[in-house]
């Protein structure tokens, strides 16, 4: 081999660590007991009104005594939740790649889904109810069209932004349309593509507890809702951390995702 | 058609691979159209390696996505194996593109894989020829590599496997060397001289390296400033295989220093 090649290890340059005093995530760790810690403490000392803020062990305990409540609710956010996902991801990644790569759709369309994507949809939700009652297909619709509209915009601009040597090369190559399409743009658009569905995911679970909260009869939303009208305070956070858990699962899963897919890019892209 | 000012053209055996017929080409833009190509023609018989040269914004790179059927020209045609060229035609030309186009997901293996991957081409049977291919530009212990991972020499090498890997008659190579410095530049030269004995494809050559030009090339096509005509044509004597002594050699000079003279009284 000629004087040209570098060695294997060379390519990846030795980093440098220049630590602050604690490893990051021990930091971030420390910082979570902390206030969890003043969670317990700061309403039982009456720092802060017990009825504003129930103590952590109160708002635990009172959960456990209505596990069976929270369950039901939990499995009836998380069904529609899942329902919404599917419609915002699919729907919202179809119509994204047709108007990503089509350009005099692109012109047209794009700038009035971006336009709709700044409506707060939520005011219409009422209506919506009025058309198609307040059951689980109205939050299923609601959030998976509010999750939608992301969705379309990450996957178009993902898809529009790829470098068009890609697309040179692989026509030269004699790729059809659906190889480029799918060989060349959706790979080459993951990175956008996944921040989409990131937004998307916070929005449809948005989508879904506030539509809950609004107008319904089951599911955490319509619980959290229920108990604040009734001061039972420790219940209310009780169902918001049931929340905080169900979008933290899901940005869970997004991140695997992510870090499967995002192997192949320079680090230094990555921050 | 290759009446040669400089020296008697060998006869060409057979019909050209790639025949230029007065092709034009014309592009809009915001302040009116622009005429980038003006009646080019030449013919590239078969087995040859022939250069394009001329100042940049010449039209070069036009001209070879044209004869990679990636563009349509406004007048004339271009005939490949004496069928005239409409769309890409991989299997008669294969293009290795100036910056590499490698797929940045892909690695190294599954980049010269890709052009029989969308033919479908069974999978050991891609790996295999991949494999080889990357074994003769040298880089079969880099084979699960990312191309950010390699160096800009060890990604055009991969390139030009890749350029290699759908066996094409004809392969257009767009100033693949341009992003390179010197020594690899030399030596990257070398070796593709060297797959190009082994491997008998006739080859277009873009560059603005003059020594490049007269080292790698049979005959070099110089062009003009828009709208780029081709205004000389200089067929290098010399003999192969191509050495370094060569450059410091008279003739190797005067051959250079006739192409430059051409390019600058544009």
């Amino acid at each position: 081999m000629p004087a040209t090649a570098v060695s294997p290890s060379a390519a990846s340059a030795p980093r440098i660590r220049r630590g602050p005093w604690l490893p990051p995530r021990a930091l971030g760790l420390l910082t979570l007991a902390a206030l969890l810690l003043a969670w317990e403490v700061l309403p039982r000392l009456e720092l802060v009104p017990p009825v504003l803020v129930a103590p952590l062990s109160t708002v635990l305990e009172s959960g456990v005594a209505s596990a069976g409540t929270f369950a039901e609710a939990m499995g009836v956010t998380m069904v529609e939740i899942a329902f919404a996902l599917v419609f915002a991801y699919g729907v919202g990644g179809i119509l994204g790649l047709v108007l990503g790569s089509v350009k005099p759709l692109r012109g047209a369309v794009l700038p009035l889904v971006s336009s709709i994507y700044a409506v707060p949809f939520i005011v219409a939700y009422p209506l919506l109810t009025a058309w198609i009652g307040i059951g689980m297909e109205s939050k299923v619709i609601f959030a998976g069209i509010y999750g939608m509209f992301p969705m379309i915009l990450a996957t178009a601009a993902g898809v529009r932004t790829v470098d068009p040597a890609f697309v040179r090369a692989a026509r030269s190559m004699g790729a059809t349309r659906a190889q480029i399409l799918f060989q060349v743009l959706v790979p080459a658009a993951f990175p956008s593509i996944l921040s989409g569905l990131r937004i998307a995911g916070s929005l449809v679970t948005i989508g879904v507890v506030v539509a809950e909260m609004l107008a319904s009869t089951a599911g955490l939303g319509f619980l959290i809702t229920q108990y604040r009208s009734m001061f039972q305070t420790p219940e209310v956070y009780f169902g918001i951390i049931l929340v905080l858990c169900l979008t933290g699962f899901l940005d869970f899963l997004i991140g695997c995702v992510e870090r499967k897919a995002a192997a192949w890019r320079p680090r230094k892209e990555l921050i | 058609m290759a009446a040669v000012a400089n020296a008697p053209a060998p006869a060409p055996a057979g019909p050209p691979d790639v025949a230029v017929e007065h092709l034009t080409h014309v592009y809009e833009t915001a302040n009116g159209a622009v005429k980038a190509l003006d009646d080019i023609d030449f013919e590239v018989p078969q087995g040859k390696f022939v250069g394009i040269v001329g100042p940049s914004g010449c039209g070069k790179s036009s001209l070879l996505l044209m004869l990679a059927g990636l563009l349509q020209p406004s007048e004339g045609r271009i005939v490949v194996r004496e069928h005239a060229l409409t769309a890409p035609r991989p299997a008669d030309v294969g293009v290795v593109f100036q910056e590499a186009s490698l797929l940045p997901w892909k690695t190294a293996l599954e980049n010269v894989e890709f052009p029989l991957k969308l033919r479908g081409t069974a999978r050991a049977e891609r790996r295999d020829r991949a494999l080889e291919l990357l074994e003769l530009v040298g880089l079969a212990d880099f084979r699960d590599r990312l191309p950010h991972e390699l160096s800009g020499g060890m990604r055009q090498r991969v390139s030009i496997a890749r350029g290699f890997s759908q066996d094409p008659k004809i392969l257009l190579m767009d100033e693949p060397f341009a992003a390179l410095d010197e020594q690899t530049r030399l030596t990257l030269g070398d070796e593709l001289l060297k797959i190009w004995t082994r491997h008998q494809k006739t080859v277009i050559f873009v560059t603005h390296s003059l020594t490049e030009a007269v080292y790698l090339c049979d005959e070099v096509l110089v062009m003009s400033h828009r709208p780029g005509r081709i205004i000389d044509r200089v067929t290098i004597p010399l003999e192969r295989p191509r050495t370094y002594e060569m450059m410091a050699t008279e003739t190797f000079g005067h051959l250079r220093e006739r192409i430059w003279r051409s390019i600058r009284t544009t």
